[in-house]
């Protein structure tokens, strides 16, 4: 055993709270790490197990003749919406074999006319709801459950029905000649666009944890001086002291790789339930490599021999004691506020009209401003990193100048002195709340972008509960028996015009949110148009031509009885017709995939001001350790334990407030300005539960640190210092 | 002197920036030798038995440890040299806080390359011989000053040093202890014929030693 385990295992347990502490750094880094990336490798694999839908299109793939194979035609698209449940799609494939040498798919062959296949989410939707006979939208018969290995998530919602030989050849679809279908889920590569945002959104997740793991592995390097200085003494080199100093940090990177990879076992479960796009991940596609999980552990324990070594390179372990080398403390230039000033002076620039015009004018048929945006955005958020210890400095000497009391005072000259090592436990919080904000008061804009666009929605005047039917294959007696429907409270013919619709005065106010002119007769006409923007008020006609076709309107008891509707028309006006929702019209449909960034910016504001908070209350730990000598002869020197508390308390609280203020300030102006230029009506407002989380943290934050002030009683009691 | 020194220091010198702490210091330890280095508080006293101890770099001069210069050595070098011909007994004991009475002392055995189940052997012997029988495993936290300095002496001696350095042995100590503290520390170096250079100002401990050297600015100013 070499004396390095040697000394590690003695002293070991006399440390162990500082290597538990570092562990747990380095088990909370490698947890966030396998997440992440387990996460990210989920999404390709979701994408993958599309292969075989998706390369139907592909003419070097599915489409390329083979000779002697009878291609299955595909169509991957369904005129109509009835392939709905509630307001999602239900992603609808239809096939039609040519021949009998036709392509199979493995696990599911090509279904025939009025059969059919659904997805497993789909298949729990059809037996909890079997009074609305789903499925008979898409056939008479479901022979089968689509292979999970088809599958995107277990909640798609899939169909794979057969399709006649007249409904592949009609004009209303557009079909694809599948001479094969790819099997092979193997997933591809990234787009240089996805993989810039994962490296976007990986370093803003990892830039804390980096910075936890680095400040925890120093942690009481002061009592580790002492040690090595007397070991020094009794003749132990360099070499030694460094391989010592090494064996600590492995040891607690290990233990903390052990650490983090079990809590990342247990949470593939729950991650495998976070929905993203609306949907769950199939367990087994939480994964990460053997090859990433290797690359994971060696960098991670680099990392903190690295952070260890970086932290201690400036300990000289002099035989005589603890003794620094000469090293002055660099204060922050100047020039490290400038690539800040440069990302925000291209916000400034926006935000003048001129810019804003240039911007908008130049948006539509370049990349370019986007582009400047974009090096904008970077420039300000590492910027923010570069200038903050300089800005931490500048504040802190400014307090310093107006204070007359003294722990202020001794506060304020500690930051500004030491503002590099405080502002680094803070740091991680900058990136984090500055990303968030951004993206959250831009997302905040976009909601108000789909508010807007809704209410331009001409569906938007139905009557919520009110459904419009539109066919052109309605079956004989179609009203008739539509109206015999149990949920169905009155309908109304609506009349197609040459560019409009015409509805009876007397049911417009039944069905929609119009009214007749003034002066009108209940059998006029009222014309109104739902496809295009959402009409100020209707003009009337007094006959209908002979020519104009007949659609509906339904109202329905409740809006649930949507989906009994859907299915009915299906079967008596054919699978290729429109039923719309006045209750969904009203919904603005957000992408969601800006639901889920959303999601997931507040769970890195919270997850990153949880590291910072860690962060802090170690450092300001260590910091208590390694300034004990300083206490104690202030302490001699008439200071109270009260007094240093405040000092203390101010030196750690000063810059996390100030940074978090900046950054998230910063943040929300940046993502204003960004949105000002994709239009000028754009409002944004940020939600409560951004601020709940902002201010709550810092709150927290405040709470840790008053909770480990006690420690200054007793470092600073005679019993503690009697070898000072 | 007849007999060749263990330690000679010739015309050394050195400085802490403009601060001349030796200004050409010359002097000779026999074999055996208690030496008291005396002197007022920054008058070069410790420099030298630093200087003297491989702990620090002259910058001029020359130190001759056993017929050969060790001021020339490097890093390495030195501490090869401290574990295995040097012990050290300083003011706080220097002991490692993490480690127990036991480890301590056997820590330059260890770092020595001496078989673990030898090396414990030994520092129970030393921890007995300087009457810490029992506290093995205290921690120096746990142990009183003069417990403290009585490991430091077994720390220093179990490697049966050549030199045994000492710097202020017992200023953390009150003068019924200091005086126990200083008749075992002679009393073993005499035993074991080690060659002891301790640095202090108090008379009373001076005179354990067998010859005194004054150190004022920087140079050796008086022999008695």
């Amino acid at each position: 055993m070499s004396i390095g385990w040697l000394l590690f295992r003695k002293s070991g347990k006399r440390s162990i709270g500082r290597l538990v502490l570092t562990a747990s750094a380095v088990a909370l880094g490698v947890l966030m790490i396998l997440a992440f990336t387990a996460v990210v490798n989920a999404l390709d694999t979701r994408s993958a197990h599309s292969n075989w839908r998706l390369d139907i299109f592909d003419e070097n793939i599915s489409g390329k003749i083979i000779d002697g194979v009878n291609p299955v035609e595909v169509a991957l698209d369904t005129r109509g919406n009835l392939n709905k449940w509630r307001n999602n799609n239900i992603t609808t494939v239809s096939m039609f074999k040519t021949g009998n040498n036709s392509p199979q798919i493995i696990g599911m062959p090509i279904p025939s006319v009025g059969e059919y296949y659904v997805s497993k989410g789909l298949d729990k939707i059809i037996k909890d709801n079997p009074d609305i006979s789903i499925g008979s939208r898409f056939g008479s018969e479901q022979i089968g459950i689509i292979p999970d290995n088809l599958l995107s998530s277990p909640d798609s919602l899939e169909v794979v029905r057969g399709m006649s030989q007249q409904e592949a050849s009609s004009a209303t679809i557009h079909t694809f000649k599948a001479y094969r279908f790819n099997d092979n889920t193997s997933i591809r590569d990234h787009g240089i666009f996805i993989l810039m945002i994962l490296i976007f959104g990986a370093t803003i997740l990892l830039f804390p944890i980096v910075m936890f793991v680095s400040i925890a592995t120093q942690l009481g390097s002061a009592q580790r001086e002492k040690r090595y200085a007397a070991m020094r003494l009794v003749g132990a080199t360099r070499s030694q002291i460094t391989h010592i100093m090494a064996i600590e940090s492995f040891v607690s990177a290990v233990a903390g790789v052990i650490l983090g990879s079990v809590a990342y076992l247990i949470a593939r479960v729950p991650l495998a339930q976070i929905r993203f796009d609306n949907e769950r991940f199939w367990p087994n596609d939480i994964n990460v490599s053997i090859k990433q999980y290797c690359l994971i552990v060696i960098i991670t324990i680099a990392l903190c021999l690295i952070a260890n070594w970086w932290g201690m390179r400036h300990v000289q372990t002099s035989p005589l004691g603890i003794a620094r080398t000469q090293r002055i403390i660099k204060n922050s230039h100047f020039w490290s506020i400038i690539p800040l000033l440069l990302g925000l002076s291209v916000f400034v620039f926006v935000s003048t009209p001129v810019g804003n015009k240039w911007f908008a004018d130049n948006s539509s048929d370049s990349m370019m401003p986007l582009l400047i945006l974009m090096v904008g955005i970077l420039f300000v958020m590492f910027g923010l990193i570069l200038a903050g210890s300089w800005l931490t400095s500048k504040i802190a000497k400014l307090f310093a100048k107006k204070t007359q009391r003294a722990p202020i005072l001794l506060a304020t000259k500690r930051i500004a002195g030491y503002s590099k090592q405080v502002f680094r436990s803070v740091s991680g919080v900058v990136l984090a709340l500055f990303a968030g904000s951004f993206y959250l008061t831009a997302v905040s804009g976009i909601d108000s972008f789909y508010a807007q666009s809704v209410s331009n929605n001409g569906y938007s005047q139905l009557k919520s509960d009110v459904a419009l039917i539109s066919s052109s294959d309605y079956s004989a007696n179609f009203n008739k028996k539509l109206n015999s429907q149990s949920y169905v409270e009155s309908s109304a013919i609506i009349y197609e015009l040459a560019d409009n619709r015409a509805i009876r005065c007397d049911d417009l106010e039944t069905y929609t949110d119009k009214i007749c002119p003034v002066g009108s007769k209940p059998t006029d006409f009222a014309q109104i148009n739902f496809d295009s923007s959402v009409v100020k008020n209707v003009s009337t006609i007094d006959s209908i031509p002979v020519s104009a076709t007949e659609d509906y309107f339904v109202k329905l008891n409740t809006n649930d009885n949507i989906e009994k509707l859907r299915t009915f028309v299906a079967n008596e006006a054919g699978i290729s017709s429109y039923v719309i929702s006045g209750t969904y019209a009203h919904i603005a449909i957000v992408s969601p995939e800006i639901r889920e960034l959303s999601s997931l910016a507040y769970a890195g504001i919270g997850v990153t001001l949880f590291v910072a908070i860690a962060s802090l209350v170690v450092s300001t730990i260590g910091g208590l350790f390694e300034r004990q000598r300083s206490f104690m002869t202030l302490r001699l020197s008439g200071m109270t334990v009260r007094q240093m508390k405040l000092v203390v308390f101010i030196e750690s609280i000063i810059p996390l407030f100030l940074v978090s203020i900046l950054a998230a300030g910063i943040g929300v102006w940046v993502g204003i300005v960004f949105i000002s230029v994709l239009s000028t009506s754009l409002g944004t407002m940020l939600s409560p539960f951004y601020f709940a989380i902002v201010i709550g943290s810092l709150i927290i934050a405040s709470i840790c640190i008053y909770s480990i002030l006690p420690i200054l009683k007793r470092i600073t009691s005679l019993e503690e210092n009697r070898t000072e | 002197m007849s007999i060749a020194p263990v330690i000679s220091a010739h015309n050394i010198t050195k400085s802490y920036g403009r601060t001349h702490a030796l200004n050409g210091v010359s002097l000779d330890v026999a074999p055996g030798e208690v030496l008291a280095i005396m002197g007022p508080s920054g008058s070069g006293k410790s420099t030298l038995l630093h200087s003297l101890a491989a702990i620090s770099n002259i910058d001029n001069g020359e130190i001759i440890f056993n017929g050969n210069r060790i001021d020339k050595l490097n890093d390495n070098q030195r501490s090869i040299l401290r574990r295995t011909s040097f012990g050290f007994v300083f003011q706080f004991g220097q002991l490692v806080p993490e480690l127990t009475a036991i480890d301590n002392v056997v820590l330059p055995l260890l770092l020595n390359g001496t078989k673990r189940v030898q090396a414990y052997e030994s520092a129970n012997t030393w921890l007995d011989k300087v009457g810490l029988n029992g506290k093995e495993n205290s921690l120096p936290g746990e142990l009183s000053g003069g417990q403290a300095q009585r490991v430091a002496i077994a720390r220093a001696m179990v490697i049966k040093p050549k030199i045994l350095f000492a710097d202020e042995p017992t200023g953390s100590l009150d003068s019924l202890n200091s005086e126990r503290i200083m008749e075992l520390f002679i009393g073993t170096a005499k035993k074991y014929g080690t060659t002891v250079i301790m640095v202090t100002h108090e008379p009373s401990i001076a005179a354990y030693a067998d010859r005194e050297v004054v150190v004022r600015d920087g140079k050796i100013s008086g022999v008695k």
